[in-house]
């Protein structure tokens, strides 16, 4: 193997992009080591000594590779929103097509039913909000030619965090509809399975393709620039920096909106037994708050009496 | 003039060097060394992420061409490449003139 070839291999070895990004590099740079042994040669280099002084001027493998996987993962972050959103979307599409599959019923439906539906109704709340976030920081370097690794990393984790609750969500709604097509006969069975088929794997292939987003969030690039996005693209990180200022005032704040609005939407006929749904909202959303506040950056924690 | 000084500069000057044509990632380097008097002595690899961080950001534009026999990706300055690079060149302008105004007072 020539000193380029062996360079290319390390080099090839090293990029975590797609396939197709790998070989468009390779080619481009093996193009580059080419051209400038050969007028290395021309100039009367022995072959060997133009290709080991070729490889040497264009930089270490480590170098570059880390330099590549950032640029490379910029792009990717970028694809991020994009696979919660249509992951969230035909979801809720296969909501809606077993939805009608419901028929109106007088009937009340069971605890197992309720306690199903409520929690599916949790981890979308966490989906949405994980996915928000995601979106706000993509959204605040769109325009940029880079993003910092830290950035990306966050990014990342809220795609993972959304997709993988909106496949908590499928699996519990589509646990639900299976117990209502038991405890009402008369739905419609092929409705209920497309839409509970639709939610469950689409779920699963978004979250598949978030855990494979070539986001590279460990490669970070000393040459980026520090063009900064229109203020519109702004607006969701000024909200989450006034959250993560006042984390007690924003955390009562949707607790007692979606403690309401638990209550409301219960399958309860009265104040008394709407309230241990609420309840349950209301603790649901203060344990999020606190597990995965850091995670998605909406709340700070201290650590050995510094913020982190 | 190491990297790290070049830092956050790097795709203003490539941009600045596509302003006058386009031009495949070789012949860039080449621009940049001769341009600079070689002051910019960068590892030649290193215009290839900014290439590539400037094409993902629609500030440039890249087609394969055959050039001098060899197949090359040429890249061009698109209109918000030459959008940034006006304001590149405005803040670069700002920013010089203040390091200059402060490195020539003399300490009294």
């Amino acid at each position: 193997m020539t000193v380029i070839e062996s360079y290319l291999a390390d080099l090839s070895s090293r990029l975590h992009v797609s396939r197709g990004s790998r070989a468009a590099l390779v080619a481009e740079v093996r193009e580059h080591l080419l051209e400038s042994a050969e007028r290395a040669c021309a100039n009367g280099a022995a072959r060997q000594q133009a290709e080991t002084n070729a490889v040497a001027a264009f930089g270490s493998t480590t170098l570059m590779a880390r330099q590549f996987n950032a640029a490379s993962g910029a792009r990717a972050m970028r694809r991020a929103p994009v696979v919660a959103l249509v992951t969230g979307a035909t979801v809720v599409g296969g909501f809606l097509v077993a939805a009608v599959a419901r028929p109106g019923t007088s009937q009340q439906a069971t605890a197992p039913m309720q306690v199903s539906f409520f929690l599916a109704i949790l981890a979308f709340q966490v989906a949405v909000t994980a996915g928000a976030r995601g979106a706000s920081r993509a959204f605040a370097t769109w325009r940029t030619s880079a993003a910092a690794g830290l950035d990306r990393a966050l990014v990342r984790r809220s795609t993972i965090i959304c997709t993988a609750a909106l496949l908590s969500g499928a699996v519990l709604l589509s646990t639900n509809f299976v117990l209502a097509a038991h405890h009402s006969p008369n739905m419609r069975g092929v409705a209920l399975g497309i839409g509970a088929f639709t939610m469950t794997v689409t779920a699963i292939a978004g979250l598949a393709l978030a855990l494979h987003l070539n986001i590279n969030p460990d490669d970070n690039d000393d040459g980026i620039d520090s063009t900064h996005t229109s203020s519109l693209l702004q607006v969701g990180e000024t909200t989450i920096s006034l959250v993560s200022r006042h984390p007690l005032a924003s955390c009562t704040t949707v607790t007692v909106a979606a403690t309401a609005w638990a209550m409301t939407h219960a399958e309860a006929h009265n104040f008394t037994a709407a309230l241990p749904w609420g309840i349950g909202e209301a603790v649901a959303v203060i344990t999020t708050f606190m597990i995965l506040g850091p995670s998605l950056g909406l709340r700070t924690t201290r650590q050995n009496g510094r913020l982190a | 003039m190491s990297g790290q000084q070049l830092k956050g500069h790097l795709d203003t000057l490539v941009m600045g060097i596509l302003e006058s044509g386009p031009a495949h990632g070789y012949a860039i380097i080449d621009s940049l060394r001769v341009a600079s008097g070689g002051v910019f002595d960068l590892p030649e690899g290193t215009v290839y992420p900014a290439l590539h961080r400037l094409e993902a950001s629609r500030r440039v534009t890249s087609s394969n061409q055959v050039v001098d026999g060899r197949q090359r990706r040429v890249y061009r300055l698109s209109a918000a490449g030459r959008r940034s690079l006006l304001q590149g060149r405005a803040s670069w302008s700002q920013f010089s003139t203040a390091v200059t105004h402060i490195l020539n007072v003399s300490p009294t």
